[in-house]
């Protein structure tokens, strides 16, 4: 199964499976298209987001979808490695700001 | 099995990838390098992997306690600003002004307008209300308007500083005059030198430039009268205790080279390329004086190139590149009031408005003087320290002004050395936290963080020693030996916020300057 379909009916609009990209890397990625774009974001199936992207001033990014699926990659990835790292991250920040005498 | 410490990432030309972990600790590596890291393949044989190791992005071992104390121990430098709260304290003691220039963000008034001057019993319970901070040290920045124009209040408050300095519990009370110099009295210049008083001032460029938006109320050439009063300064004061700042305007982009050379020409021991902030007359005349920050990062570059010329014959730096490097290239604090997470709004500068009024920043002073009071902590005369600086206004904006949890912020690979500005977000768009993606604030940051990258991950040895000779504000790095890994801890670098001395009101970045 592919994990982005793209389809230019109807402006930009993009099937992605769940089983390559999670929730929060969709969200994460359609979050920084607000600015430009109004974006949709809908159950497609059991196995598929669909995601619609329509400028807010008519003529948008030809390279728009494109860009928004090299974002998803990066964000994904992104996300597996914060799952790697575990909880590491929240460890070194209460260690860093924890009392000198471990109080 | 090696593990993964946690770390942000991004592309870079040339198939390369910047890695930057928690600590602010960075490492290019080819992209493959990362896809074996990606996929949990990297081998303690690589020959990557002793870099990686030392600089805490993986670890040989699954529970590694001392990988994680040492990152916590860094992190804990980084951040040690947060300890020196609110040591930056500036007074606005006249909204008068005998200049009117056209980007002023604070909006000023005209110079008889006498009912905008601070009172000198509001200019001494103010110097109560910041001798009340629990930091060692404080900073006393006098802005205006022009300062110079209420000196009785200045004065006033420097005096009474001086006295309560002491039985305050207070190791050192700094003073910095922000000044356009353009109506400065020796007398006051000889107040200045006998009381330690730094004199930040604001120059734009040559003649032509620098007169082409501050302006004269007397009429006359600004640049002039500058000229004249910045060597009696320099005479009175002492060389090194008068700095300048520039606004760069869009007039201004297209002449940074100029610019540059101005300064060095008058003797000034750096320079700091500072954009313009959308407040006061500047919001007024945007179409004039503004431009997009892709524009300005495109000219700070070859504004960067150009100091690298000049400090091929003389130590000169960049004074913003230095701030970004000292954070890049060192695991001290820097603690620049502009670019932190948790933002210095109010927790590492405060601003006291000639009625005794408190704001966490210049900027949300001047969103009061447009009419909107949201960022306001208090006054002196009513409110008490712990209302104004522990009370519950100041500790939601604070909570949400960190780039670890700000949406476009939150996995950007530079997110240990920029910061936010809530204030500036709530001007732009209504809240104090948005997405920063795209933001003019973003658009400049990350700009400016690709170029250095990128000028770091190609340097020359000659490239690299002025880069360190910057860092370490002392001349040269002699090559061999080794880098410098000091000379910024605590406060240090870039001074206890800003770049000091620093002139006043900031039009700029809020970093200082434009009086």
């Amino acid at each position: 199964m592919k994990g982005i379909t793209m389809q230019e009916e109807d402006g930009e609009r993009l099937i992605l499976s769940k089983e390559y990209f999670e929730k929060e890397a969709v969200f994460a990625v359609a979050s920084d298209f607000t600015g430009g774009y109004y974006v949709g974001i809908r159950p497609h199936g059991v196995d598929s987001i669909e995601v619609t992207l329509k400028p807010k001033d008519g003529a948008g990014d030809p390279e728009a979808a494109r860009e928004f699926c090299n974002g998803l990659v990066e964000q994904q990835a992104r996300l597996d490695l914060q799952k790697r790292f575990g909880g590491l991250r929240e460890i070194i920040v209460a260690e860093a700001f924890s009392a000198i005498d471990g109080k | 099995m090696t593990r993964l410490l946690p770390f942000q990432h991004k592309r870079f030309p040339g198939g390369r990838r910047l890695l930057v972990n928690e600590c602010g600790d960075h490492h290019f590596v080819a992209e493959a390098v990362f896809e074996l890291m990606l996929a949990g393949a990297l081998s303690e044989d690589h020959p990557e992997f002793p870099d990686l190791q030392s600089r805490l992005f993986v670890s040989a071992e699954l529970n590694d306690g001392f990988g994680v104390r040492k990152a916590a121990a860094k992190y804990r430098s980084r951040k040690a600003y947060l300890r020196d709260f609110t040591s930056l304290h500036m007074m606005v003691v006249t909204v008068r002004c005998n200049q009117r220039c056209e980007y002023c963000q604070v909006s000023c008034a005209e110079q008889d307008a006498y009912r905008y001057d601070m009172p000198v019993s509001t200019a001494m319970k103010i110097v109560d209300l910041i001798l009340e901070a629990p930091s060692d040290s404080v900073k006393i920045e006098f802005q205006g308007g022009e300062p110079t124009l209420n000196w009785e209040a200045v004065a006033a408050a420097v005096r009474y500083a001086e006295e309560r300095r002491e039985k305050a519990g207070k190791k050192t009370v700094d003073f910095v005059l922000c000044t356009n110099l353009t109506a400065i009295r020796e007398d006051q210049l000889r107040f200045c030198r006998d009381h330690g008083i730094s004199v930040s001032t604001s120059l734009d460029g040559p003649k032509d430039l620098h007169d082409r938006y501050r302006v004269l109320r007397s009429k006359g050439s600004a640049y002039d009268l500058f000229r004249g009063n910045l060597a009696l300064a320099r005479e009175i004061v002492g060389e090194d205790r008068v700095d300048a700042l520039m606004t760069a305007t869009a007039a201004s982009l297209n002449a940074f080279p100029e610019i540059i050379d101005e300064y060095e020409e008058l003797g000034f021991g750096g320079v700091f390329i500072r954009s313009l902030n959308p407040y006061g007359f500047a919001a007024e005349k945007a179409a004039e004086l503004g431009y997009g920050m892709a524009s300005f990062v495109a000219a700070y570059a070859e504004a960067f190139r150009h100091v690298m010329k000049v400090n091929r014959r003389r130590f000169f730096p960049e004074l913003f590149a230095t701030i970004l490097l000292s954070r890049i290239l060192t695991p001290f604090s820097t603690g620049f009031v502009d670019l932190q997470s948790p933002a210095g709004t109010g927790i590492s500068g405060a601003i006291y408005d000639y009625d005794g009024s408190v704001y966490p920043s210049d900027e949300a002073r001047m969103l009061a003087r447009m009419g909107d009071a949201h960022f306001r902590l208090g006054n002196v005369h009513v409110d008490s320290y712990r209302e104004i600086f522990g009370g519950a206004r100041l500790k939601d904006l604070i909570r949400g002004a960190c780039v670890e949890t700000t949406p476009g912020c939150a996995y950007c690979a530079y997110q240990a050395y920029c910061g936010t500005d809530p204030v500036r977000n709530y001007l732009e768009s209504g809240g104090e936290v948005r997405n920063m993606a795209g933001t003019p604030f973003c658009v400049k940051h990350k700009g400016i963080f690709d170029f250095l990258f990128s000028f770091l991950d190609g340097m020359t040895e000659e490239e690299e020693d002025v880069v360190w000779s910057w860092i370490t504000r002392s001349g040269r790095v002699q090559a061999a030996g080794g880098r410098p890994g000091g000379g910024i801890g605590g406060r240090g670098g870039a001074g206890p916020g800003r770049p000091g001395p620093e002139a006043c009101p900031p039009p700029g970045d809020g970093v200082a300057g434009g009086v």
